[in-house]
């Protein structure tokens, strides 16, 4: 220490550091503190050190809660997929308890699936519902002929008529509403003129069962100025054709037996039976032909869209000045107000249909969350991310 | 009192693991190893003799008893420190008393030169026992000759700028209290 006898002065940092290294050191003998400490604790059970179920639940919880996110993010990314399957389902459900009967012993080769659809549901939004209904070959059958009948074969059409601004686009967007893979398909399309003049005409044909929902599709691309559907019953003349190919299959049948029993007979007669033969099948081939082609009017229906160009309304006579502007600033907000309610309504809806959707696994990561909160809280400072130290 | 020599092949968490196996010759010579730089820590957190053989006994204890929850994480060394910590911690807690004497290096000075010296090491010593607690142990481990700065950030577990800044803090609140004591 270089403080004079007098004058109070504070030591140098090396007198600091000496004095603090001073005060740590062992100025005592030797000692073996360790030995009292190994014999005190000779008859100590040997310790096992024991994995307890923390480290298990640390291993398992970021999987656990990565697969919590997961799920979560997939359920409400699958969620509308998943109300769309249902509402189809239920749909599907109440035509089958709705249909009459599908004929189980009908022959494959016979048995020709229609879609149909009442009358009544033509107009109406159900229309898309969808009931198979097989007209099979046999006299056995004809009560469940009968049957059948009661079930409708119609042969709709529609005609919607909009009016748009952009013509090309709505005739693109239109086309686009095609399933090719369901054998749907353009069976006209024209566009004419430009701009004010614009127009174009399309004949879509779609499967049956598609028709309403076509329809709404449609009605989306612009303003509807006309629309009306009609619905053809054939329904008599399918049965009456199929009453006629049963018929000639029998007499076919009947030729064949009379044929196959007749070996020896002239051959005149061996070539009038042909003759007769052949003639049966042809009648049964074009018979089939025409029954084939209704079943295609039935099941695939036709829309003629026309789009027009939409007469743009003459412009309202802009006030000049200051009241223009304070007019034009007041709609800006109005509308700028409803959009905003609009967005934060589909928002708090989307938000709560997650929040009861995932309510299940909101809870489980609400859980992980807390656990992991506390786990954090009760470690002791001084042991972060180190070996626990005894106390 | 170097813990052991570089040329030493045999590291301490060797020594350790052949002591969980039950080698008790392994255990000696590494508790010989700690043992006085441990005693040295001990007295400068408790002030005296007596309860720091007793902390560091009962560090031992619990190094025994606890060898098989070390798994390596933090270095043996700053294990043992923390232990010891821990039990000096205990020791204070269960008896409250202050440093007076009991070191047993504090004889009365043979001369003017002597006895000045002994005033400044008394200063020094008030100053350092007025401290928080806590600075007062960063202190004492940061000029502990058995750790460097990053084993005692690591036996405190912060971060090695936290330990700097709070060195620097603590250094200075000791010589302010130094400059209160001289002017009284």
């Amino acid at each position: 220490m270089n403080a004079s006898p007098n004058t109070p002065s504070t030591p140098s940092e090396d007198e600091i550091a000496t004095f603090l290294q001073d005060q740590s050191t062992w100025r005592g003998g030797p000692t073996e503190l360790w030995r009292e400490a190994l014999d005190h604790t000779a008859n100590d059970p040997v310790p096992v050190r024991k994995p307890g179920i923390m480290p298990q639940i640390r291993r398992v919880a970021p999987l656990a809660v990565a697969a919590c996110i997961v799920l979560v993010a997939g359920t409400a990314i699958m969620m509308p997929s998943l109300g769309k399957a249902r509402q189809s389902a239920r749909q599907l459900r109440d035509q089958r308890i709705d249909s009459k009967w599908v004929p189980e012993d009908a022959p494959a080769a016979d048995a020709i699936t229609y879609q149909s659809a009442s009358s009544s549901r033509l107009a109406g939004e159900s229309a898309d519902s969808e009931s198979r209904v097989g007209f099979a070959s046999g006299d056995a059958q004809s009560s469940k002929v009968d049957q059948a009948a009661a079930v409708r074969m119609v042969i709709r059409k529609a005609t919607i008529e909009l009016t748009t601004v952009d013509v090309r686009t709505a005739f693109s967007k239109a086309q686009l509403l095609l399933r090719p893979e369901v054998g749907e398909f353009a069976e006209g399309s024209t566009l004419t003129g430009e701009g004010p003049t614009a127009r174009a005409q399309l004949t879509l044909r779609v499967a049956a069962d598609r028709l309403s929902a076509v329809l709404t599709q449609l009605r989306d691309l612009g303003k509807v100025t006309q629309e009306n559907s009609t619905g053809d019953d054939v329904t008599t003349q399918a049965v009456d054709l199929d009453a006629r190919l049963r018929n000639e299959r029998r007499v076919e049948t009947e030729l064949l037996q009379l044929l196959e029993s007749r070996k020896d007979a002239p051959l005149k007669e061996i070539l009038d039976l042909r003759e007769n033969l052949s003639r049966i099948r042809g009648e049964i081939e074009q018979l089939q032909g025409r029954r084939d082609t209704l079943g295609r009017q039935v099941s695939l229906a036709t829309i003629l869209v026309i789009i027009q160009a939409e007469a743009k309304p003459p412009e309202p006579e802009k006030p000049a000045g200051a009241s223009a502007f304070l007019t034009d600033a007041g709609k800006s907000f109005t509308s700028a107000f409803t959009n905003g309610a609009k967005t934060l309504v589909a928002s708090l809806a989307f938000l709560a249909e997650l929040a009861i959707a995932g309510a299940f696994w909101w809870t489980l990561l609400a859980i992980a969350a807390v656990m992991i909160r506390r786990r954090l809280i009760n470690q002791p400072k001084v042991s972060i991310g180190l070996d626990p130290t005894p106390r | 009192m170097a813990p052991h020599a570089p040329s030493d092949p045999t590291t301490d968490e060797a020594l350790f693991q052949r002591y969980r196996t039950g080698d008790r010759d392994a255990f000696a010579l590494l508790a010989s190893r700690y043992e006085q730089a441990l005693l040295g820590l001990a007295i400068g957190i408790l002030g005296r003799r007596e309860p720091a053989l007793d902390a560091v006994q009962d560090a031992w204890v619990r190094v025994i008893r606890s060898a098989h929850t070390f798994s390596g994480r933090s270095t043996l060394r700053t294990w043992v420190y923390r232990i010891l910590i821990n039990a000096c911690k205990d020791a204070r807690s269960r008896s409250s008393f202050t440093d007076v004497a009991g070191r047993g290096g504090h004889s009365p000075p043979a001369d003017h030169e002597a006895a000045q010296q002994h005033d400044a090491a008394s200063e020094l010593h008030l100053a350092l026992q007025s401290l928080d607690p806590d600075r007062r142990l960063l202190l004492l481990l940061c000029y502990h000759h058995n750790l460097t700065h990053p084993q005692a950030a690591e036996v405190l577990g912060i971060p090695l700028g936290t330990l700097k800044s709070r060195l620097n803090a603590s250094l200075t609140d000791l010589r302010t209290r130094l400059r209160q004591e001289a002017s009284r």
